[in-house]
């Protein structure tokens, strides 16, 4: 009967889809959309892949997070940034970072945006490199695409003396 | 009596649409470049790959059907748009089709849809991984789109071709800007590739103070300014352009979206010297007035709703908003369901007309087009002070567009149509909505978007929705971008066919 209080909390946070919105449990990026005017200046945590770019602008500087429901704005201080090694692209998975922050749902400080101004940034799993398929599988019929062009573009140069 | 197309017929279209489906093949020698300097081999095989069937199809097609027909008709020129376009789509789709970042051919297919149709909307999945090779694809067939597929083909003809003309008009666009329609393809893309330059660089300098790397500044320099002057709206990263956090980003962006949904008419004025024009034109003022006028009643209802509070906010939000939706491209700097939920009904409606209303005529932006809402206006106007006059006063109505035009009653029936079409298509994309299962304010914002080739959304646009919606947006981009006529006498001509047998 003791663990029944965890239990209907861990429900609760299935439910709406990230739990409840104060420092330490993280929270899912739709659930800051979605319920964006009830967690406005509220300590958020959330966790997620830094993606694209780690965007430094002075003495404090801008990532974007995501996870697997959206992305979102993090401003933070360029010192926590750096321990960012990996932004998430083709070529690369972003460090996963837990970033507890005070959520706005229309920061006057910038401009409106949705964002989240954060005290700590902290890498909880390294990302690096990734091996994409070099797609070798469809190598044969690239070339044969690109031979069968070649060859009907002799002819059509042939008869008509140009391509079109 | 309708026309029943004859051998002669099909092999003229087969031949000019070969031709466009050959350059646009050639053009993916472009996102090939990119994927073998950044070492993104899938992609550059998945691209080959796609540029081989192109080269392939319209290599087919000119061959199988001799020699171009020297007297090109109207129906012609008209069914070739429509059937180049629709074969662009088929393979063009190909690279997205092969990745992983699309779950289906169709999803593929929507997307390049939207982005030949500069519409913006976008199926694909896990886009902050996308590789650069499909980055510039997509941004590429947006400015493409822009600027218009058969047009890019006609400036590649060296020498005079005849009914060029005709297929020209098929592209929505019928305005010359110099007496022979091939240097007047020619003169549009000079207009487009000196922005480009001077766009795409002012971006990537932008980009560096933003904190970006050099070469990653101008990735999304070139690619942020191709679907901002094409109108497209596509963006490189799941933020769209709230992703740059950057006021001066978005002032830059908002310049470059005006400007692209201009006439090419009124570029090649300014080009060739003639300022006083955009002071002058009917189009301009009809954007300037509209634009203000729904920039701020969104002003207004946003700061009276609190949504946002500061004049600096309101500007950033709702203007950046409005002038998006109203320039067709469909650039965000809010979230989708921010709009649902927190911009209140007169903003939603605002961006919903700001949508439909779409930029200038001949230019890369969608919607009814200013010039129509202009001349529908003045024929208001001119119809209420008629019948203020005396019986056998005569009233003529003129109206400035690069000269002083005579308002008569084909040109306001022309555009009355056309505005009608729109209303149809509008409704019933927010029917197919609604039966896929979403709201009606959802389904009537979303159905704007995709009618005025726009792209903003308010979240129904996804991979999860219906395939049936998906094929509806698909085919109400296609006649929206073209403007109707070209798809309906394709279709007319297919019916005509089959009537035959």
């Amino acid at each position: 009967m003791r663990r029944l209080p965890a239990v209907l909390a861990c429900l609760a946070c299935l439910v709406f889809g990230g739990g409840v919105a104060f420092a330490g449990d993280t929270v899912t990026l739709v659930y800051l959309v979605e319920n964006a005017a009830a967690l406005d200046g509220q300590t958020v945590t959330i966790q997620g892949e830094v993606v694209g770019d780690v965007m430094m602008r002075g003495d404090f500087g801008w990532i974007n997070v995501g996870d697997a429901t959206g992305d979102v704005g993090v401003w933070a201080p360029a010192e926590s940034l750096r321990k960012v090694q990996y932004a998430g692209r083709y070529h690369a998975k972003g460090d996963i970072v837990r970033v507890t922050g005070v959520f706005h749902r229309a920061d006057p400080e910038h401009g409106g945006d949705l964002d989240i101004h954060a005290g700590q940034v902290e890498v909880v799993e390294a990302g690096g490199p990734v091996s994409r398929p070099r797609g070798q599988e469809r190598l044969p019929w690239a070339l044969a695409s690109l031979t069968g062009a070649l060859a009907l573009g002799v002819v059509v140069w042939r008869r008509k003396g140009g391509l079109v | 009596m309708m026309r029943t197309p004859a051998l002669r017929d099909i092999r003229a279209i087969a031949y000019y649409s070969g031709v466009v489906v050959f350059w646009f093949g050639t053009l993916m020698l472009l996102p090939i470049l990119v994927g073998v300097v950044q070492q993104e081999w899938g992609p550059v095989i998945d691209f080959a790959l796609s540029m081989g069937s192109c080269l392939c199809a319209g290599f087919a097609l000119q061959l199988c059907c001799g020699e171009r027909d020297p007297d090109l008709s109207w129906t012609q020129g008209m069914v070739t748009v429509a059937v180049a376009w629709l074969i662009c789509v088929l393979l063009g789709a190909i690279p997205y089709a092969l990745s992983s970042h699309w779950g289906s051919y169709l999803d593929a297919c929507f997307d390049i849809m939207s982005g030949f149709t500069t519409t913006g909307l976008t199926l694909v999945q896990d886009i902050n991984h996308l590789p650069d090779a499909m980055n510039t694809w997509r941004h590429f067939v947006s400015w493409l789109g822009g600027q218009g597929m058969v047009v890019l083909a006609l400036s590649f003809f060296a020498k005079g071709l005849p009914g060029a003309y005709k297929i020209y008009v098929g592209e929505a666009k019928d305005e010359r800007l110099l007496p022979n329609v091939i240097h007047t393809a020619r003169a549009i893309w000079t207009i487009s590739v000196l922005w480009l330059v001077v766009g795409g660089g002012m971006l990537a300098l932008a980009g560096l103070g933003l904190g970006f790397s050099p070469g990653r500044a101008v990735l999304h320099g070139f690619w942020v300014y191709m679907t901002a002057w094409s109108t497209g709206g596509f963006a490189p990263m799941g933020q769209n352009i709230l992703y740059y956090h950057s006021f001066f980003y978005e002032i830059l962006i908002i310049i470059f979206m005006v400007v692209g949904s201009l006439n090419f008419n009124l570029h090649w004025s300014v080009f060739t010297g003639n300022r006083k024009e955009i002071r002058r034109n009917l189009e301009t003022i009809t954007f300037a007035t509209t634009s203000l006028l729904l920039g701020g009643l969104a002003i207004w209802e946003l700061g009276k709703i609190e949504a946002y509070s500061g004049a600096v906010e309101l500007f950033r939000k709702a203007y950046f908003q409005i002038i998006s939706a109203h320039t067709g491209t469909g650039f965000m700097t809010v979230y989708a369901r921010q709009f649902i939920h927190e911009w209140g009904p007169v903003s939603m409606l605002v961006i919903v007309i700001a949508m439909v209303l779409g930029g200038s005529a001949s230019s890369t932006a969608g919607g009814f087009k200013a010039v129509r809402v202009g001349v529908a206006l003045k024929a208001l106007v001119h119809d209420i002070r008629r019948l203020l006059l005396p019986e056998s006063a005569v009233s003529v109505e003129k109206f400035h567009m690069l000269r002083s035009v005579v308002l008569d009653d084909r040109m306001v029936r022309t555009a009355m149509t056309i505005i009608l079409l729109y209303v149809l298509a509008l409704t019933v994309g927010t029917a197919a909505g609604a039966a896929g299962g979403y709201d009606f304010v959802t389904s009537l914002f979303e159905s704007a978007s995709v009618v005025g080739n726009v792209g903003l959304s308010a979240g129904l646009t996804s991979p999860a929705m219906p395939a049936f919606v998906k094929v509806i947006y698909i085919a109400i981009m296609w006649v929206g971008r073209l403007e109707f006529l070209s798809v309906f006498v394709f279709f007319g001509y297919i019916w005509a066919g089959v009537r035959r047998r």
